[in-house]
């Protein structure tokens, strides 16, 4: 009996031990959201929502910026592996997108008194969702793969130009949108406030890890239907002639 | 606005979160079974092919 290789043992305890630690993250973040986190003095607990807002943007910036890179690199390579993690990481960055489109009216209505205003920082977010969903949609131009990746790629790299103007939006603009991070200075969170978004960043970045891991094989299963399609209609070919 | 409709906001929030989540899992799932489905039943139509003209070779070499 062969023995497993190191580096599959360890993907394999990961992929176990991954999940265990989303969900431990996940309720360490509502402990502190909910129990630990103090409640603010002018919007009280409606403010809360931010500890499942802002971590998601954040790490949202992060899966498209994984894209960015992956997309360089299929440029670079045309090795079909990095269109697979740029197509899992726009994926996993577009739920987390979604989350901070959905999540942001629902803390504005109580605060703003409307659900969507077209300030910067919510149409630049918008704007964000849109690129990417096309990254997805435009693969289905063509039936050509090298082609369908390489229109991808070009838009995962075009379209992270909209991240840093999303980032610095609510600076240069000045909307409603109040700044989340603070470059330097003081006035920004209270600690224990800190400790419940950190604990938010926490959870989504594991919970990105851990879609990652599924979809990237996921991702190698679709090229291996692929070829077994093409193989098949090869020898339907061969077999009708 | 009240406390009690605020926290109906914020409970709604957090709902959404989750079920955006749940769904995207869910919908990996489904969607890995299908093309493991679709995996093995090419497999074994290439197979059968193969053990075909196989069997048709010999047949003619014999």
């Amino acid at each position: 009996m062969t023995r497993p290789s190191p580096a599959r043992s360890a993907a394999r305890a990961l992929r176990l031990l991954l999940p265990v630690a989303v969900t431990g993250l996940a309720v360490g973040t509502l402990y502190l959201a909910f129990f630990h986190a103090a409640r603010e003095r002018v919007m009280g607990d409606i403010q809360r929502i931010f500890y499942f807002h802002a971590p998601a943007g954040l790490v949202c910036f992060f899966a498209f910026f994984v894209t960015f890179l992956a997309s360089i690199a299929y440029l670079a390579t045309r090795r079909p592996v990095w269109d697979i993690v740029g197509r899992a990481s726009t994926e996993a960055g577009l739920l987390l997108c979604s989350i901070v489109l959905l999540t942001g009216p629902l803390w504005a209505r109580p605060v703003w008194g409307t659900y969507w205003t077209w300030e910067a920082r919510l149409t630049t977010t918008l704007v964000l969702w849109l690129i990417y969903a096309a990254y997805l949609m435009v693969r289905r131009y063509t039936d050509d793969p090298d082609q369908q990746a390489r229109f991808a790629a070009v838009l995962g790299i075009v379209g992270f130009l909209d991240v840093p103007i999303v980032y610095w939006s609510v600076r240069v603009w000045r909307g409603h949108h109040p700044l989340v991070l603070k470059v330097s200075g003081g006035g920004g969170l209270e600690q224990s406030m800190q400790h419940a978004f950190l604990g938010g960043v926490a959870t989504y970045v594991a919970l990105y890890a851990c879609l990652m891991m599924l979809r990237v094989p996921m991702g190698r299963q679709e090229e291996e239907l692929r070829w077994l399609r093409e193989r098949a209609a090869a020898m339907r070919d061969a077999g009708s002639r | 606005m009240d406390e009690a409709t605020k926290f109906w906001y914020l409970f709604i929030a957090y709902d959404i979160v989750w079920l955006l989540i749940g769904g995207y899992v869910v919908w990996l799932g489904v969607r890995q079974n299908r093309i493991q489905r679709q995996i093995e039943r090419l497999r074994a139509l290439l197979g059968e092919e193969e053990d075909d003209r196989a069997e048709g070779t010999a047949g003619r070499a014999s």
